[in-house]
Parts: structure tokens; sequence; C-alpha cells
């Protein structure tokens, strides 16, 4: 397995951020507690993307996230006066936006529809790249999403953040605000599933260190 | 990055990343602040709003910032030249079938009752003009009917006749039938037969009925007086 060496994806953002990007939210946060709804406008669009994008690696499909994403900043324009001003901006969404995802992940039905319709996005070859590896890379991404609706909703988060999107274990404790002994603790029993399913199926040895 | 790695996990964890990075491209998703302000009204749990956010947007905001994801999707789905016509015609004809769809869905009025009553009238006299059509075609063929049956069963006589043990030829003359009304369009000759002649009442003269009056009226003046009158003509001169 040549793929063992790759690189972890690296677009995932920390939920703090960078530490900018969070000053800009906040101020504009803070605007928008005051009552400048122009403010509360621009917010949203600033930090739609990293939520947005937090939201698919957790939940597979992109119509699902989008909507989670929607009532994520409809809640916390609802609920302005609660947030915590020495907490981060992003961390304070994302919170609401796990909570969505995980009331959208015990619908068994919905997940399978969501992972049936992310199955139905085939990833794009480049010219590069060869034939073999494309349809062994798809592969693997349908069996790894069909294993993740086994796992419990914290074990997934866990498994998402740190492995999926490459969070550090620090960044992903305060993204699930916990520690991060407990964050690594969660992936760990991830990754134990993870494999003992993918044993299970065939797809890798049982010598596997 | 976390600080532990699974490295046997680590191709499928790409493979899944790359999945997920493919999605979100391709998805393009396009903020709706006009979508998070609806969902906002709607009722749910306690809601710590200032006053203002309850206003409508103010015109200045600039749509670069907001797009809404219906109109974002709107100009991707035609971004594409070359697609934008079977876009469009697609659209149409979806659009089509859902206003057809819209206009079937409409209960047509109940018809009154009066257009009820006339419906069965007409349906009433159709069907006695169909059975009166049909008893006029059908009438030539019954009077034929009936005039070949006799004829008919004096051949058939006549073939058990000569069949009997005697030998003898029967001659066996079909009874009359019964008289039957003549039709106008009934091609039977018959032959006119006149009727019978009735005893004619015996005429008599004007004169000779008012005798029979004037008689009747002296038999009356007799058998009631005139003061106790109790007959007719004396009530009507009273």
């Amino acid at each position: 397995m040549e793929e063992t060496s790759a690189p972890y994806p690296r677009t995932a953002i920390a939920p703090a951020g960078g530490p900018e990007i969070d000053r800009d939210a906040r101020e504009l946060l803070e605007r928008a507690m005051r009552g400048d709804r122009r403010a509360w406008a621009r917010l949203y669009p600033t930090l739609f993307d990293r939520i947005f994008r937090d939201v698919a690696y957790l939940v597979g499909a992109c119509p699902v996230a989008e909507e989670i994403v929607q009532e994520t900043f409809a809640i916390a324009l609802k609920s302005l006066d609660r947030f915590d001003q020495r907490a981060s901006v992003v961390g304070w969404l994302g919170g609401i936006a796990r909570n969505l995802a995980r009331r959208h992940w015990r619908s068994s039905s919905r997940r399978s529809r969501a992972y049936d319709r992310l199955e139905q996005t085939p990833l794009a070859p480049t010219t590069a790249e060869d034939p073999e590896h494309v349809h062994l890379r798809e592969r693997r991404a349908d069996v790894l999403s069909d294993v993740l609706t086994t796992l419990p909703d914290h074990l997934r988060e866990a498994f998402v953040l740190c492995d999926v999107q490459g969070l550090s274990a620090a960044d992903a404790s305060e993204c699930l605000g916990t520690t991060v002994g407990n964050v690594r603790v969660r992936a760990s029993r991830a990754r134990a599933l993870i494999r003992g399913e993918l044993q299970r199926r065939g797809w890798i040895g049982a010598e596997a260190p | 990055m976390s600080e532990e790695r699974d490295d046997e996990l680590a191709p499928w964890c790409a493979a899944l990343a790359a999945r997920r990075e493919n999605d979100i491209a391709r998805y393009a998703a396009v903020p709706d602040f006009e979508d998070v302000l609806a969902r906002m009204q709607q009722p749910g749990d306690g809601s710590a709003l200032p006053e203002s956010f309850g206003e409508p947007i103010p015109g200045g905001l600039g749509e670069a910032d907001v797009v809404p994801l219906a109109r974002a999707r709107a100009l991707s789905s035609t971004a594409d030249p070359a697609l934008a016509p079977f876009v469009d015609a697609l659209r149409e004809r979806v659009e089509h079938g859902l206003r057809e769809h819209a206009l079937a869905a409409i209960p047509s009025l109940p018809a009154a009752a009066g257009q009820k009553h006339l419906r069965w009238a007409v349906g009433a006299i159709l069907a006695v003009a169909a059975a009166g059509v049909l008893w006029l075609a059908a009438a030539p063929l019954l009077i034929t009917r009936d005039h070949e049956r006799p004829a008919n069963e004096a051949v058939q006589s006549l073939g058990t006749a000569t069949d009997s043990p005697a030998g003898e030829a029967q001659i066996v003359t079909p009874k009359p039938s019964r008289p039957r009304p003549a039709t106008d369009d009934a091609a039977v000759p018959e032959t006119p037969t006149a009727p019978p002649e009735r005893p004619s009442p015996p005429t008599r003269s004007h004169a000779q009925r008012s005798d029979d009056l004037d008689a009747l009226e002296r038999e009356a003046d007799t058998a009631w007086p005139p003061a106790t009158s109790n007959r007719p003509s004396a009530r009507c001169d009273a």
C-alpha cells in the first residue's frame, strides 16, 4: 500500500481558527449583540465555509450539512445573549453545529440516505492518477463511510476530527468541548472499532499492528 | 495534527477526506442569510434577539455579501453555456408539468340540481325515442313472420300427412290468423272487409221530440201542484 505514507489532509482548520479570524469574528459578534444586524450579516458568510466544511465532514452529505449550518446560524442568532465572551466564536458555532449533527446522526434513516447520496458523487480522477488507485480510493471511501455509521457519536466525532480532518488533539478537544486526553481516548477507541470492522469485512489483515 | 496516528488506517482516512473535499467543492454551498432569518423567525427555544433583528434587511447590505441559495443555484446551473439550453428546456418542461398538475388538482364545480334534472329528462326522452325507433323498425319483420307462419304450418302438416301410416293426404287448411291492425308501412295485402252493419237507431224529427218534451212537462205539472211544487222549474222561478 503505497498510499500509507500519504499525508493527512491539511484542509481542515482548527475550530478556534487563526487568531485573527476569531478576533474579527468576535468583533462582529459583539456588534451584532448590540443590535447591529449588518455585523451579523457579515459574520455569517465569513464563517459559513468553515462551519459547513466541518459539518460536511461529520455528516457526509453536503445538502444535510447545509441544512445544519443554516440552522446553526439561526439558533446562534436566537441565543446571542448566551454567548460566553471568553469563548471562541467559531467554537461556539461549531458546538451548536455538532449538536445538530448528532441529532441528525441519531436518525438512522437519514443517516443512510445521507451516505447514499454521498456515494452518488464519485471522485473526479485527474489525468495523472492511476485508474486503479482512483478505484481503490473510491472503495475505501465508501467502506469507511459505511463503517463510520456503526460508531457511537462521540467516537465518530473524535475520529473524524483527528484522523479524517487532521486536527490536533488539542484543537479537537476545544472543538468538542472536552479534554485532550478524552479526545485521545475516544479517537483510539474509534480506531480499534474501525480496524476490527475492516478486518471483519476482509479489507485489512488480522495481523496488522 | 494529532500526535497519534494509525498508519494502516491512514489511506482510508485520506480516501475519505478526498471524498469529502470533492463533495464540498462540487456542492459549492453559498450562504443564504435570508434563509437564516426565516429560520430564526420560526418558533423555537427562547430567543433573546435585539429588536432591530426583526426589521427588514436594509437595502444597502449588498448582495455580494448574501446571495440566496436558490438564486445562486440558478446562476450556477446555467454557468456552462453548452448546457444552458438543455437546462432551460428541462426546467421549462418541469414547470409546465407542475402547472398542469396544479390545474388538474383544482376540483370541478358541482353540477346544479336543475342541470341534473335536465340531464335525466333528456336521457329519458332519448330512451323513449330510441325504443320507438326500434319498435317501428321491428314491426314489419314481425308482421311478415306472422303471415308466413300459417303457410309453414300447412306445409308441415302436408308433410306429416304423406308420411302418415294411413297414406292419406290430409289437407289442413290454415287457421285464419287473428286480424291485426293495419300499419301504414306494412306491405301486406289484405282484403278489405266491410264492417258489419249495425242497427241504426230510429230517427225522430224535431217536432216529434218537442212533443215528447211537452208531454213530459205536462206530466210533471200534474204530479206536483203549483203551491208546493218542488219541481226544478218552480225553484228556478222563485
